[in-house]
């Protein structure tokens, strides 16, 4: 059983590192907007189909094709903002998550009427591809799925501490209104921040192509745990995404493992409840955080 | 007159009193004291199985059922929901949002009481008794006073003390403390009241649809579809979630009939979308702001 | 005798034929999952009905009368209700098929049978379903647990037999998705391995929305499994497979059971690996020659037309809703002479076809009155089948089998 270990450790840091990939984004536009985005899950779809899509017709590797979709998401993301966030930033957050989640009803159904219900999957050779390291076996396709959430996050925390816009957001974030009396223009980096945060979703949702199914609603899957990995890490913190997303991965695996496979689900959730609990801004998230709702 | 009769158009009735109790329930927490939760279908659900479960395993008369149902998910929504308080805004959603799921992993290997995944279906024995009938129209009955019920407590609570002591903690914490208000106390009675009021109505819909399993009783789109018919109809409004259900549960039911499949529920997100942009106060607060510009 | 009538019956439809054409429409109602999660199987499912109809109209119809079917939208079980409902008493139907999900045809067939309709199953599973006594209730296609029970059948008569060993010899680890098709499905398959005399060494439930099963593998590993019996339901299958690839777990036989490992996604998303792999449900792909002549023309001219109308290969979902729709309408509605109920549950009782007698190889007898599976058809089976070349054949029963199991033990992930 103990020689298993190293196995179960590594395998959940993997799984951890996907779902850290799945939630950067999340944490962001919360981070930003201080809107929770029921819709990330279906934008990871979106950019599934267009991966799938794009090695289908043309054969372009899923990887590559990050930087055509992850572009077209963003401007997506964009439109979205500018047409269903922006207008809801000050109403009740009750109204803030039936937008968000309106978008995520429309875009469903709009890919099951476009694609049909099919599970569809390519094939790549690093799908089932893995690397033996002594006893411990690494996926490739998480591997690499963890390396691109690292380089995703490292990117956007580069941006932030040293970029213009990225000051600027950091500034907005730690407190909108005199940001807004600094000369910033909130509207517009909530628009940025909206763009590439879901533009995160659909890097996510490149590197998931060889590795899952893509149909409609497949998004609903995927973002649960995203919710609680955001949580756990802290909205609004990309390392903390991070952080949770290892701790999900390696606690789920463990539970898996040595308990029931079917209790592991129901681990991450009690542990969700409990950080929320015991320490409601997430292990990274400023404290206050979670408290600011509308104001 | 007799094509109204129609068991399908009693059957939308029925659905649409059940909706708006369901959503009216939903409404005294969310409308009023700011907790939007997510897990409503938890209660919905828990209601349902308790009611079927002292129904078919005990053999009693689901009016035990529906007492018990009442007193468990009280009980449960109280216990889960108390620690959440601290929590505001979007994080009160998200840990409600878990509730259900947890449930659902509950019912599932629970199999003595529950049966486990394939599910309780309850046999057909018409009678008062068993508040089984074979007429659509006796249910249409108790679904109205169900919804009448949801709609004078919330009156009650708009206008009484309760309402104004949740609407001053949700708008304003601090100086609520500060006038003696127990936070706590008052969000714990009305939690406690929206989860007996939504496991009356998972008692309802065990009697009525006669069959639950865990997938269907505990899913995210219950929560979501309570919630959505106040947001439309408008929160916080005693009249909103009757006339979100008047509205959507209806269209439902005539989109279903014309359009299968994915376009049904894209014209559903769009209408959803569309209120929630154009009328954020939901049918009725945008009707009451209108007059109050003339 | 009763040939000589149909024949009668068929001249008469012809020398009638003009006036056949004004004939009143006969409509029922067709009540599929068409949205959410199990939207896919539902389509497939409706879309076999759908040919079954056209090919009954474009023969002239039952009795000189055009069948038109009226769909539903039965995506949970209060739709279902409400969904039944609507077909029952706004649209006046009597005849209901459906409903690919047993949830969803516990409510919707509880609404049918109160209105004294007839609700004609042709995909629900769940053995439950006949044992409520429903008077119009029948259900063409097989239980839940004859299937996990074949699974475990043939983990002795091919695979041990392959593996030249006994059972006792052999563990058998079954996993499964927790709803009512994978649970029911895989007690049925873990109380048979048992009884065959097999070391059974657990059975593992998961979430089928999981992300990730390395542990479910892990466990896989760890208990030394021979066999592994699974029942999945999307995603999850390609998991397993995947993750057993990427951590070595190597077994000597994997039986899935029917759903997703039956459909040509499960082959593209593995390629050569699923060369194998067996599904135990039924199959298109039978030996025709097992078949009557009719049943066998039927097949072949039902793949034809699913192929060109949906542009794939018909799955077992959807020969199930063809074959199904397609013995209510030309065995049970054409010996009634009507739509009427009551003549349609006479007709339905009275029948009796041999084996072979449909293009899924089943005959078709339902249990009568007072029969612990009132409505049942006690002539329907799974079959075996085996992904050979990237296609699946039939490898069991012998009569049905269209080619030899290969590839036991199973190789190794490096050479698949």
């Amino acid at each position: 059983m103990i020689s298993i270990l190293p196995q179960l450790i590594v395998s959940g840091i993997l799984i951890g590192g996907i779902y850290a990939l799945l939630s950067i984004g999340l944490t962001l536009i919360f981070g930003v907007l201080r809107i929770v985005n029921f819709a990330q899950g279906e934008f990871i779809m979106l950019a599934m189909f267009g991966a799938f899509w794009l090695h289908q017709l043309w054969g372009i590797d899923p990887y590559l094709s990050i930087f055509i979709i992850a572009p077209v998401i963003f401007v997506l993301g964009l439109a979205t903002e500018r047409i269903v966030i922006k207008p809801i930033l000050h109403a009740p957050h009750a109204m803030q998550i039936f937008a968000t989640f309106g978008i995520s009803v429309i875009l469903q159904n709009l890919a099951l009427t476009l694609w049909g219900p099919d599970y569809r999957s390519i094939q790549t050779a690093y799908s089932t591809q893995s690397f033996i390291v002594g006893t411990v076996a690494i996926s490739a396709s998480s591997l690499y799925g963890f390396l691109i959430a690292l380089a995703m996050a490292g990117a956007l925390i580069g941006f932030l501490q040293f970029s213009r816009h990225g000051k600027a957001l950091r500034a907005l974030v730690q407190n909108r209104y005199a940001a807004s009396l600094m000369g910033i223009d909130t509207e517009r980096l909530n628009r940025l921040a909206f763009g590439v945060g879901v533009a995160c979703a659909a890097v996510a949702g490149c590197v998931l192509t060889p590795i899952y199914y893509t149909f409609p609603t497949v998004g609903i899957d995927l973002i649960i745990t995203a919710f609680v990995v955001v949580v756990l890490g802290g909205l609004g913190s990309v390392t903390g995404a991070i952080i949770g997303g290892l701790i999900i991965g390696i606690t789920q695996t463990l539970t898996g493992f040595f308990i029931s496979v079917e209790f592991k689900d129901l681990i991450a959730l009690i542990l969700f409840i409990a950080i929320l609990l015991i320490r409601p801004q997430g292990l990274l998230g400023r404290a206050g955080m979670e408290e600011v709702g509308m104001k | 007159m007799s094509a109204f009769l129609n068991d399908y158009y009693v059957n939308i009735a029925v659905m649409t009193c059940l909706w708006a109790a369901l959503s009216g329930a939903w409404n005294l927490m969310a409308g009023y004291g700011g907790l939007v939760s997510l897990g409503h279908a938890a209660f919905f659900g828990l209601g349902a199985y308790v009611t079927a479960i002292v129904y078919t395993k005990f053999g009693l008369s689901p009016w035990f059922g529906l007492l018990a149902a009442m007193l468990v998910t009280t009980g449960i929504a109280v216990a889960l929901s108390w620690p959440c308080f601290r929590l505001r805004g979007a994080f009160f959603s998200l840990a409600t949002l878990v509730f259900p799921i947890a449930m659902e992993i509950v019912a599932n290997n629970w199999v003595e009481y529950t049966r486990g995944s394939s599910g309780i279906a309850i046999p057909f024995n018409p009678g008062i008794e068993n508040f089984i009938f074979r007429s659509r129209l006796a249910y249409l009955v108790a679904a109205f006073i169900l919804m009448v019920i949801v709609y004078l407590i919330t009156r009650w609570m708009h206008r009484g003390k309760l309402g104004l002591y949740l609407i001053a903690i949700r708008d304003d914490p601090a100086t609520a403390a500060s006038m003696g208000i127990d936070a706590v106390r008052v969000k714990l009675l009305v939690t406690a009241i929206s989860g007996a009021l939504t496991a009356a109505g998972g008692f309802f819909y065990a009697q009525y649809i006669l069959f639950l399993d865990p997938p269907s009783m505990f899913s995210i789109n219950v929560s979501i579809q309570i919630a959505l018919l106040s947001i439309v109809g408008g929160l916080g409004t005693p009249a909103g979630p009757i006339v979100g259900s008047l509205l959507m549960t209806p269209v439902d039911g005539v989109l279903s009939q014309f359009l299968g499949g994915g376009p049904r529920l894209l014209i559903y997100g769009l209408v959803l979308l569309t209120v929630v942009l154009l009328a954020p106060r939901g049918i009725v607060g945008s009707i009451r702001q209108l007059r109050r510009a003339r | 005798m009763k040939q000589l009538l149909a024949g009668l019956l068929i001249v008469a439809a012809v020398a009638t034929g003009a006036s056949a054409q004004e004939e009143e429409d006969w409509r029922i109602g067709a009540l599929y999952p068409l949205t959410g999660n199990l939207a896919l199987l539902g389509n497939e499912n409706l879309n076999g009905a759908r040919i079954a109809v056209d090919m009954i109209n474009e023969k002239g119809g039952v009795d000189g009368h055009k069948i038109v079917l009226v769909t539903g939208d039965a995506s949970t079980p209060d739709k279902a209700q409400s969904e039944a409902e609507r077909l029952a008493s706004l649209e006046n139907l009597d005849v209901i098929t459906g409903t690919y999900s047993s949830g969803l045809s516990y409510a919707a067939s509880q609404v049918i049978e109160r209105h004294g309709g007839l609700y004609w199953e042709t995909g629900g599973i769940s053995d439950g379903l006949t044992q409520r006594g429903f008077k119009g209730y029948f259900r063409v296609v097989f239980t839940a647990s004859s299937n996990g029970q074949l699974a475990a059948t043939i983990a002795k008569e091919i695979i041990a037999r392959k593996l030249e060993k006994q059972p006792s010899e052999l563990t058998v680890l079954i996993v499964h998705e927790d709803s009512d098709y994978g649970t029911s499905v895989a007690k049925a398959a873990e109380a048979k391995a048992t009884e065959l005399g097999f070391n059974v060494a657990d059975r593992l439930p998961y979430k089928a929305t999981t992300t990730d099963l390395s542990s479910l593998i892990l466990r896989m590993k760890a208990s030394g499994a021979n066999i592994v019996i699974a029942s999945s339901y999307a995603n999850d299958a390609l998991l397993i497979q995947r993750q057993m690839k990427q951590l070595g777990v190597n077994v000597d036989a994997f039986i899935g059971t029917g759903g997703i490992y039956g459909l040509p996604s499960f082959a593209e998303g593995l390629r050569s690996a699923v060369n194998g792999i067996f599904d135990t449900e039924g199959s298109a792909a039978i030996n025709t020659a097992a078949l009557t002549d009719d049943a066998a023309a039927l097949l072949a001219e039902f793949k034809e037309r699913f192929e060109k109308a949906y542009g794939s290969v018909p799955s077992y979902v959807g020969t199930q809703g063809f074959v199904g729709t397609y013995v209510l309408l030309d065995r049970v509605a054409r010996k009634a002479g009507s739509l009427d109920p009551e003549a349609l549950k006479q007709a339905a009782l009275s029948l009796d076809i041999e084996e072979g007698g449909t293009p899924l190889g089943w005959g078709v007898k339902f249990a009568g009155e007072g029969d612990p599976m009132q409505g049942q058809n006690l002539r329907a089976f799974p079959v075996a089948q085996q992904w050979q070349h990237g296609k699946l054949v039939v490898v069991a029963p012998d009569k049905f089998k269209t080619a030899d199991a290969t590839l036991v033990p199973l190789p190794t992930w490096s050479e698949r």
